[in-house]
């Protein structure tokens, strides 16, 4: 349908406003998608802003193309301002006119008609189609990721490095620890809190008995300790971090072990 | 090419001129205006009128009125039961020639008129409303095999009374068809009342003075008929007519229930005509949807048949049609 010059520059202010409303309505969309997205990577323990970032690009070219794609036909933009403004079918009728007389008065009337009106009366930014089925969508998946937040492994999660700490003996000295079933000797080397040494992050070491000093003793449960609030503060980071090598201890706990770790490397540098 | 400035002045006349046979019409009619915009509607659109209402409500002086309003010849048909169909198209006479000889002459019947009365169409027998068929319909009469045209501009306005139906024939569906708009005349408010007995029983006594001839309506109706509709706007109107059909996939409910038969193309030609005419008067030169429900119970409601249920029930065309106009814009 070929559609007079000056009647489509008419129309182009009110088609260029329909595709800004439905960018945003679908940029809108695509955010609230991506916020979703990101909260559920964090949940779980991925955590990267490059990601994110790359989301939200994908989030503004996708509703680009969307909108582009969704652009409406002369006819069907004229029914929408034929209604909103409304203008009794005109903008409608001089689409459909060729010719003169009668039919150039119509398109006459329909420009001076789009020219008073502004576009954005036609077109208003308003909420998303459906927009109760993304709020609702959203609120289902805050509500499903709780216990995803509960349950998410902590070896996902970057860990202390346990090798590196030492359960310091009564003298003061580090501590070593035998292999399996081996008694306690003087040792130099700082004495792993694993059992057996670093253990890969996941793996679960069998725990053992081996008395380590007169205050501490290794045992299948973890770690017992006599004495003051020390080392009752060393006990639990122990205890902690055996469950953390072998992967039961759960998001939340993270946190308190970790400061029990950072409180043990705090006392090991203190000068005795 | 015609100038918009040109169709602009045009559409000012156009207006101006029915507003001035309105008001001419007025000088003698009392209130009803609705129905006298309707009425005049139908015949610049080129259409029949049918005019249904009780007794003393004066259908016949608007028929007159309309026909004084407008410098055109007029001619009124009593029907009654013993009306033959020579009496309204006119008859082959013998005459005497002027040497003596005799031949016939067809000497026309009151049908060749621009505006024809035909008053209590419905006591007329069939066959002599048939009579009115052709000429409703081609605008010419053939009698004895011989055609006669009859000159335009070429309407007929038939009253018909619902209250007496004993000595009275219903209009055939053929005969309906032909008419382009079906007006019914309430009973006039107690203002209106008061503004009639003032009038009538008065000295004085008011004629409408006739100003527009048949040049000027004429170009009226070709105007009329220049107004664009647009490709939506057709497609209601077509959809009206097919959701008066009881079989069809737009009709609703209760047309399917009460309905017994639809409106034919004809009421489609009357819906658009009217759209037209009315769009003028409303200072538009396209039709909107707006003009085509303004129009839609006046050409749809002698159209839309109902079924026997319907009458049991008092179930009338007017609610049937309000029905289809409710479906099809809900749609």
């Amino acid at each position: 349908m070929a559609i007079d010059a000056a009647l489509r520059a008419a129309l182009r202010p009110f088609e260029r406003r329909a595709l800004t409303v439905a960018f945003v309505t679908a940029l809108s969309v695509s955010l609230l998608v991506v916020a979703l997205i990101s909260e559920l990577g964090w949940l779980v323990g991925v955590r990267n802003g490059l990601a994110l970032v790359a989301l939200i690009a994908v989030a503004v070219v996708g509703s680009g193309i969307f909108a582009v794609s969704r652009r409406p036909a002369p006819l069907t933009l004229a029914r929408v301002i034929d209604e909103r403004a409304h203008l009794s079918d005109l903008v409608v009728s001089a689409i459909g006119c060729e010719g003169d007389g009668m039919a150039a008065a119509v398109r006459r009337s329909a420009i001076a008609a789009l020219r008073q009106e502004p576009a954005a009366a036609a077109f208003p930014h308003g909420m998303p189609r459906h927009w109760r089925r993304w709020v609702l969508a959203a609120a289902v998946v805050q509500v499903a990721a709780v216990p995803l937040a509960v349950r998410a492994p902590a070896t996902r999660a970057p860990q202390p490095d346990l090798s590196s700490l030492t359960l310091p003996t009564a003298n003061g000295q580090a501590n070593s620890t035998a292999k399996t079933g081996q008694p306690e000797t003087p040792a130099s080397s700082p004495t792993p809190l694993t059992s057996n040494g670093p253990s890969a992050p996941g793996s679960i070491e069998p725990p053992r008995a081996t008395s380590l000093s007169g205050k501490l003793t290794q045992t299948n449960d973890g770690v017992s300790i006599n004495g003051n609030a020390i080392d009752r503060l060393r006990l639990a980071a122990a205890n902690a971090g055996v469950e953390m090598a072998a992967g039961r201890v759960p998001l939340a706990r993270r946190a308190i072990v970790e400061r029990y770790f950072a409180a043990i490397q705090t006392e090991r540098k203190r000068p005795r | 090419m015609t100038s918009p400035e040109t169709v602009e002045a045009r559409a000012a006349a156009f207006r101006a001129t029915f507003q001035h046979v309105t008001e001419q019409v007025r000088v003698a009619f009392v209130g009803h205006h609705a129905l006298v915009e309707q009425a005049l509607i139908a015949f610049f659109c080129g259409g029949h009128t049918l005019i249904e209402g009780a007794p003393g409500l004066g259908k016949t002086l608007l028929v007159r009125t309309i026909a004084q309003s407008l410098r055109l010849s007029y001619s009124r048909v009593q029907c009654t039961p013993d009306l033959l169909p020579g009496d309204v198209t006119g008859t082959n006479i013998l005459t005497d020639g002027p040497q003596g000889t005799r031949s016939f002459s067809f000497h026309k019947g009151p049908i060749f008129a621009n505006v024809v009365l035909a008053d209590e169409i419905n006591r007329a027998t069939p066959r002599t409303q048939s009579a009115f068929l052709e000429a409703m319909q081609e605008h010419q009469v053939t009698v004895f095999g011989t055609s006669h045209e009859i000159a335009a501009p070429f309407a007929v306005f038939a009253t018909e009374n619902p209250i007496e139906m004993e000595g009275t024939y219903p209009l055939p569906e053929a005969q309906l068809d032909r008419f382009f708009f079906k007006l019914l005349m309430p009973s006039p408010t107690t203002d209106e009342l008061a503004e009639i007995i003032a009038r009538t029983t008065g000295t004085t006594a008011v004629q409408p003075a006739p100003q527009v001839d048949a040049s000027t309506v004429a170009s009226m109706m070709a105007l009329i008929r220049e107004v664009p509709v647009a490709d939506d706007v057709l497609r209601l109107a077509l959809r009206l007519v097919r959701a008066t059909h009881p079989d069809a996939d737009e009709a609703p409910l209760r047309i399917r229930q009460y309905g017994r038969y639809g409106a034919s193309p004809r009421a489609a030609q009357a819906l658009i005509l009217g759209a037209k005419a009315h769009a003028l008067l409303k200072q538009r030169y396209h039709v909107a949807k707006d003009d085509i429900r303004a129009v839609a119970p006046a050409a749809l409601r002698h159209r839309v048949l109902v079924n026997f249920q319907a009458e049991m029930e008092h179930v009338t065309a007017d609610s049937l049609v309000a029905d289809v106009l409710a479906s099809v814009e809900a749609h």
